[in-house]
């Protein structure tokens, strides 16, 4: 006899198949989990990452933190030289930012190498390339990450006094983001080629170009950047690997304003061609884009959200709401790719660049089902794209409403990389991105996918577990 | 003249040819223990190979299995395993050995990887999900809990991890808003004072650790045999106890409304009996349940009267508690209302009578057969000497009850009991309900001890149980002579319809010369009467 309103019962079993046997045969809805410990084998990080789990603090100021990241609305105000804009750079002493977390000279990579010998040149601060070794060796340079003074950098990420710098602005907050401008393909001081054609290249970005582009932007009042990825979005990019339609969309709002610059018509076709040589020349916009945003979900106490992976070319380290600046770092991975014609696995450079910042955000290879041909670089079909975009949508508690993607029936792009659901899940973040030949100089070599290391996430988990009190009993 | 050819065999023939080593390690997966030991003992049965080992290359197993003469060698393996592969030994003849490997890594190779590596596919949704959050999302969510087992969608996890894992898995599902049936062993008190703690919090129940079985709304979980709904609910710190209880309520034309598994610990002083109290709060709020059932071992005073505190609304409101804790004084429970049983076939039948159900079965605590040895000669036991009864058993408080009931035998009979369920005997091999393999080689090992008048074992049926509980030992009793000196008895614990058939496992094994009974009283009462003579009067009749 049983009364009209049937509970139902859901089965969720985690381990022996066999227990799904007995409620399957009274036809209960059954679900069995495909259990397998942590990646890190360690029982502690599974009991820190359940605890954080059934914390509601965590929820709640996960919560807050997404939300300060869509209140941000990044207008690209300005290009300045980063002296001016970066207070980090505008001190006395020699001082150059770099990609990633923090590291010494002695333990730094190739390119990163090549791009601050390139730098240090660059600056007048030494003459000759031994001299600027030296220079480096002893100490004679403040190295510090981009991400300390709310910049961020693709590649080696080297960003010196006097480069142009693009100047993000939230107007709400007054907040500010900031990153160097993209070079090209080639011989770029960002691959670590420091000869004198890359150096003069970069003396034009700094004067006729920077000076334009000031112009041209200031004279529209600043160019809100999330519509131009929106669109972008909807047009083949993922804006970090992919960002052609996001450089023309780009280069649509400000060539009449450029145009209508002062500057004779030969430095104004030169900007022109410059931007409409380089498919990338958006990517560094999107990089601060995403700095911008995850910078104002920092630091909220209790959140779980991530809100920086960047490497150096040596480690891998990600940044958590909840624990503010502290780095949670392993060793970079190498990249699973393609490689161009005459090059190998055995020239590769491990995973380099802050521009993983854009994942961090929900974009990139969380949002490869925008520009499905990036899978090609490792095998995969058009399906799989769409299938890397679902499951990354699995580590993420919430959505942004102004990403969508069409190949997904415009469904939202994930929002707020979670270390417990990175833990629980085993869904490693999953990073679009170029591959560095290890030597300074030489330049990209290819392009692939790779995964943020566990090791980082299980080191986050374990940290904010300490920061945090045991909720109260109620 | 015919030649005769000299058969050449495929391979030389090695005069001294002796079983080989052979290992191989599949990286990246993982698979739960039960089913690996099926995969080995599947490939086991391969003719020509002797042993074979397949378990997830964690440093204590290599060790393990080197001691087992497997080669857990670097240079064998071609690769250093880690705790995410599985290493998988055999032992035996060469071709033999080939095959099993084969077999097995192929048995593996259908699973998916453990850490999705860069660059393969994405994984599809149709793929189990990894975690219980991501089955939760997929199978639509909703944070909200359901406390009441009346109310709507009732959640629960059945958790069967590792140990060490066990606990965070709990406390994940726990934060869902699910109930949580704990099947794991060896959790720690201080985990489990936590995770009770976190269910009380929000109305959840925390069933375990060490929870073998449990039946919420119908749905049997764990170690469950198939029992008609009804309306007494059975709540047991024990599996087989409240298995025991559940098959008799049936037998007797009764039906399980809940049963609730509390875990093996949940009366100790520090966990306070925090699930047996939340039950009994669940069974009040219930208004079809006409009798509860209590099966524990005797708990602490302090625990006992927090538990008589919580039944006393029950009581109130005409709903009988019943309590069977073998050992328990009657004493103890004076103005507590609740009912002592002597027994857990006790207990079924006071909750039975109790409750409103048609009686439409009986529940018989002793028999007039007479005890006959295997060889079919009457048993009579040895005049002078020490003797022994032996009993082999897949739960504690069936044990328990039995060396109760046998407690004051002549002073030359002692009785030897095993829980072969116990912790000890489970760390790194599968429950005796699963693998009865190390029962039933105690059974063989004390039909052939001279000093063993009785062997008794119990065969549990149900859900989560071998299909085939008996088939290995009665193989092994037919190598055997039959045996004119020792009595041979079973109980089968199980109703008619579990998926074993208990009918015809109860006629195999009466074919085979056991005394085959219907409870675990039944089977104890018997064995004192055929050791001391005339049956004894006042004992659960």
């Amino acid at each position: 006899m049983m009364a009209p309103d049937v509970p139902v019962v859901r089965v969720f079993n985690v381990g022996v198949e066999e227990f799904c046997r007995g409620p399957e045969s009274v036809g209960a809805e059954v679900h069995q989990i495909d259990w397998r410990p942590p990646v890190d084998g360690d029982p502690e990080t599974s009991e820190v990452c359940s605890h954080l789990l059934a914390d509601p603090r965590v929820d709640e100021a996960n919560r807050e933190a997404t939300s300060r990241f869509l209140a941000v609305d990044p207008v690209a105000i300005d290009v300045q030289k980063a002296a001016q804009a970066i207070a980090g750079l505008g001190t006395g002493r020699p001082t150059l930012l770099h990609a990633g977390p923090p590291i010494v000279w002695e333990s730094m990579c190739g390119p990163m190498r090549g791009a601050l010998i390139g730098a240090v040149l660059f600056e007048g601060w030494a003459s000759s390339v031994d001299s600027a070794v030296e220079l480096l060796g002893n100490g004679g340079v403040v190295l510090e990450p981009c991400h300390h003074h709310g910049a961020v950098g693709p590649m080696s990420g080297v960003i010196s006094p006097s480069m142009p710098v693009w100047v993000i602005e939230d107007p709400a907050s007054g907040r500010r983001s900031f990153s160097n401008l993209n070079e090209g393909l080639g011989k770029v001081l960002r691959f670590g080629a420091f000869e004198p054609a890359v150096l003069e290249r970069l003396r034009w970005m700094g004067s006729e170009l920077a000076s334009v582009l000031s112009a041209a932007i200031r004279s529209l009042g600043g160019i809100a950047l999330r519509p131009v990825m929106a669109q972008a979005l909807h047009m083949g990019d993922e804006v970090h690997n992919r960002n052609s339609a996001a450089t023309g969309q780009f280069l649509k709002r400000l060539a009449a304003p450029i145009a209508q610059t002062d500057f004779p018509g030969e430095a104004i076709a030169r900007v022109l061609q410059f931007i409409g040589g380089n498919d990338h020349f958006f990517l560094n916009l999107s990089m601060a884009v995403c700095k911008l945003q995850l910078d104002a979900a920092s630091g909220v106490a209790h959140s779980t959200i991530v809100t920086a992976m960047a490497r150096n070319g040596v480690n891998f380290g990600i940044r958590v709401s909840g624990t503010g600046d502290t780095w949670f770092e392993a060793p970079a991975s190498m990249i699973n790719g393609l490689y161009f014609a005459g090059f190998g696995p055995d020239d590769a450079n491990p995973d380099l660049g802050d521009s993983a910042i854009t994942e961090t955000a929900g974009l990139g290879g969380f949002a490869m089902a925008a520009a499905p041909a990036i899978v090609g670089f490792v095998g995969g079909t058009a399906a799989d794209a769409l299938a890397y975009t679902v499951r990354m949508r699995e580590i993420c508690v919430a959505e942004n409403p102004v990403f969508t993607i069409p190949s997904l029936g415009f469904r939202n792009t994930g929002l707020g990389i979670d270390v417990r659901l990175v833990i629980d899940t085993a869904i490693l973040p999953v990073i679009n991105t170029g591959i560095a030949h290890r030597e300074a100089g030489i330049g990209q070599i290819g392009a692939g996918i790779t995964t943020a290391p566990f090791a980082c996430f299980a080191g986050a988990a374990k940290a904010l577990a300490r920061v945090s009190q045991p909720a109260p009993v109620t | 003249m015919t030649q005769s050819a000299a058969t050449q065999p495929d391979s030389p023939v090695d005069a001294t040819d002796g079983p080989v080593a052979r290992s191989t390690v599949v990286t990246n997966r993982y698979r739960d223990s039960v089913a690996l030991m099926r995969m080995a003992a599947a490939a086991a049965e391969i003719g020509g190979v002797q042993s074979v080992a397949v378990v997830m290359a964690t440093e204590a197993n290599l060790l393990d299995a080197a001691t087992k003469g497997f080669a857990v060698d670097s240079d064998s393996l071609g690769v250093t395993p880690t705790a995410n592969d599985v290493f998988i030994g055999v032992i035996g003849e060469d071709r033999a050995c080939a095959l099993a490997l084969a077999v097995v890594s192929e048995d593996l190779a259908g699973s998916r990887a453990s850490t999705p590596a860069a660059g393969t596919s994405g994984g599809s949704q149709t793929e189990a999900a990894a975690s219980i959050s991501s089955a939760f999302q997929r199978a639509g969510g909703s944070a909200e809990a359901h406390s009441s087992l009346d109310g709507g969608l009732v959640s629960v996890a059945v958790i069967s991890v590792p140990a060490a894992f066990a606990a965070s898995e709990a406390r994940k599902a726990l934060a869902l808003g699910m109930h949580v049936m704990l099947f794991s062993d060896n959790v720690g008190l201080d985990d489990e004072c936590d995770l009770k703690q976190l269910a009380a919090q929000r109305g959840l129940l925390l069933m375990g650790p060490d929870c073998g079985t449990a039946m919420i709304n119908g749905v049997p979980l764990g170690f469950a045999n198939v029992v008609r709904r009804g309306s007494v609910t059975v709540i047991g710190a024990s599996g087989t106890g409240m298995q025991e209880v559940m098959a008799h309520l049936h037998r007797l034309g009764s039906g399980v409304r809940q049963a609730i598994g509390c875990g093996g610990r949940d009366l100790h002083l520090r966990v306070g009996g925090s699930t047996m109290i939340q039950a009994l709060r669940l069974a009040q709020a219930d208004g079809d349940v006409e009798a509860v059932v209590l099966v524990s071992k005797p708990p602490d005073p302090a625990v006992l009267r927090a538990v008589a505190e919580a039944a006393r609304p029950l009581i109130a409101r005409g709903v009988p508690v019943i309590l069977s804790a073998t050992g328990l004084h009657s004493g103890d429970l004076a103005e507590t209302g609740l009912h002592v049983a002597d027994s857990l076939d006790d207990a079924a039948r006071i909750a039975s009578r109790l409750a409103s159900a048609a009686p439409g079965g009986s529940l018989a605590t002793t028999t007039t057969s007479v005890p006959l040895t295997t060889a079919g000669a009457p048993f009579v036991l040895p005049g002078r000497g020490e003797t022994s009864v032996v009993g082999a058993f897949s739960g504690g408080t069936l044990k328990t009850e039995f060396t109760h009931l046998l407690r004051d035998l002549p002073a030359n009979v002692s009785v030897h009991a095993v829980d072969f369920g116990d912790d000890e005997y489970t760390k790194g091999r599968p429950h005796p309900m699963i693998d009865p393999g190390v029962r039933d080689r105690e059974v063989i090992r004390a039909m052939s001890d001279p000093a063993v008048a009785v062997v008794h074992f119990d065969v549990v049926l149900g859900f989560g149980a071998a299909s085939d509980p008996i088939g290995g030992l009665l193989s092994q009793l037919a190598v055997m002579p039959a045996s004119r000196s020792t009595l041979l008895c079973a109980h089968v614990l199980g109703t008619e319809l579990d998926p074993q058939g208990r009918d015809g496992i109860v006629r195999r094994l009466t074919d085979a010369g056991v005394n085959v009974f219907d409870t675990n009283a039944q089977a104890a009462n018997f064995i004192r009467s055929a050791v001391t003579g005339p049956e004894r009067e006042g004992h659960g009749s």
